[in-house]
């Protein structure tokens, strides 16, 4: 095998591999202009601001405000209850517990079944 | 000579491009949002917070004591290491810790062109792939981005063995420091200490397995039992072993990687046109192939359905072995160019023939 060939094989597939990835690097925080507009948004909010428009609650606002209320006012050794209607499928509860163990961290959120208000979820204290 | 050293020249400038760019878009897209990503807010995210309010690693157990998705078990640097970089904002804030990616990501990409430095300037090739990889863009939080930093550490150091008394103690510090982020640190450090031991290497695969195991995995394993409520739930267990499992893990495995298989082909061919640096580098290609196979094979012993396990973890799996293969990559690349060997050091090979000297840099 000739040097030369070897030389041009060799660049041709590092740098068509490098290529590839570095389009998807690029492809990834474009339109630039709207990456930086987000950024900049997200970095002068507030915590409360970051967390409610984050990937984590910003499709579920009412839980996510009720959720930072809780974790604002009550102390970190109350652990909690999240209660929802036996409707609501045995998956979307457990997504739905594990956004609120989340947001209260380091409290225990345990879920129940039963009756809630009209926004579709109660959170109590959990009772030691 | 003068061509070839225009040609090092331009692959510098190139590769530097690469790495500026792989750094910077990762540091936008970590960067531009609070980490919110799934494992982030089950797992490391979560534990983070919890410690960082707490103070206490007693913590860990009290979010979800029943284990059911945080993997109490899992090991504690990556949330002590987030708890940590959230200490200046002086609360706990899910963007304030985002600047921890892009350092990792250049760590790691510093690390992989150590890790190639027998490949002069064609060594940030290594340090701009590391960089690009998609896993930096399609999972900022996640673990793994640690691990890799401590694995490229250990591979970094490879290479000093002869030359260096303590750079052994130093890849044992390494993959210690991985056995404490992820478990697949405590198999990163096992394969390499059977990689070691292979090379005739004993007293340094004595050094890594025993450290790995003795100062990392026993330690937390015993805090786990001290400290978890219950005997937290794993997903693997030896009474669980299946061959169906495995087969089913392998099937799921090719028909995930099939799409990606094209990216195995141009490594194999760099590799194939680059017989010193194969010889040179066995130990380390062998280390990719038996990390991801003991991986695979932990499949076998999966509770789970192992299609699922396969599914959801296949390519963060596969992102640390890549990362070690790069550094391999590109002194492939750089004997392609150069047409001729390249340089390889005594120790890099420890099973392999020893060249008299190093050959000279063109």
């Amino acid at each position: 095998m000739s040097s030369a060939f070897r030389r041009t094989a060799a660049l041709l597939v590092a740098l068509a591999g490098l290529a590839l990835l570095a389009a998807r690097a690029v492809e990834s925080v474009t339109p630039i202009g709207a990456s930086l507009s987000v950024a900049r948004k997200f970095w002068r909010a507030g915590t409360p601001t970051r967390l409610l428009n984050a990937r984590l609650l910003r499709h579920d606002p009412g839980f996510g405000a009720a959720l930072i209320a809780r974790d604002r006012s009550w102390p970190l050794a109350v652990d909690v209850v999240l209660v929802l209607p036996r409707a609501v499928p045995d998956a979307a509860a457990e997504e739905r517990r594990r956004t609120a163990a989340f947001v209260l961290a380091p409290r225990k959120v345990t879920l129940e079944r039963g009756e809630t208000g009209p926004e579709g979820f109660s959170l109590v204290r959990a009772v030691p | 000579m003068r061509d070839a050293r225009r040609l090092d020249g331009m692959a510098a400038s190139l590769a530097l491009a690469l790495l500026l760019l792989g750094v910077l878009s990762a540091a936008l897209f970590s960067m531009r949002e609070p980490l919110a990503a799934n494992d982030y807010t089950a797992i490391w995210g979560l534990k983070a917070k919890a410690l960082f309010r707490s103070g206490s690693l007693e913590s860990f157990f009290r979010v979800d004591p029943d284990g059911t998705f945080s993997h109490p078990e899992y090991p504690p640097l990556w949330p002590i290491a987030l708890s940590l970089a959230s200490a200046p904002a002086h609360r706990w804030d899910d963007l304030a810790v985002t600047p921890l990616w892009p350092a990792l990501v250049l760590l790691a990409s510093v690390l992989a062109v150590r890790s190639a430095r027998a490949a002069g300037p064609w060594a940030l090739f290594a340090g701009a792939a590391v960089s690009l990889l998609p896993y930096w863009r399609r999972y900022p939080g996640y673990a793994e981005g640690l691990l890799v930093v401590f694995v490229l550490g250990a591979l970094a150091q490879m290479p000093r063995f002869d030359e260096e008394p303590g750079a052994g103690v130093r890849v044992s510090i390494f993959l210690t420091l991985a056995a404490w982020t992820k478990p697949e640190g405590l198999v990163a450090a096992l394969a390499a200490a059977a990689v070691l031991l292979f090379a005739r290497r004993a007293r340094a695969a004595l050094l890594v397995a025993l450290s790995a195991v003795l100062l990392a995995a026993a330690p937390w394993a015993l805090v786990v039992s001290r400290l978890a409520p219950k005997r937290p739930p794993t997903a693997f267990a030896l009474s669980s072993f299946s061959v169906a499992s495995l087969a089913g893990a392998l099937g799921a495995l090719a028909r995930e990687a099939a799409p990606h298989a094209g990216w195995a082909a141009a490594a194999a061919l760099l590799l194939a046109l680059a017989p010193s640096t194969r010889r040179a580098r066995r130990p380390v290609l062998a280390w990719c192939g038996l990390y991801p196979a003991a991986l695979a094979f932990s499949f076998a012993f999966t509770r789970l359905s192992p299609a699922w396990h396969v599914r959801w973890s296949w390519d963060r799996l596969a992102f640390i072995p890549v990362a070690v293969l790069l550094p391999v990559l590109a002194e492939a690349l750089a004997e392609c160019v150069r047409g001729k060997s390249a340089p390889v050091l005594p120790s890099a090979s420890p099973g392999a023939s020893r060249p008299e000297a190093p050959a000279p840099a063109p």
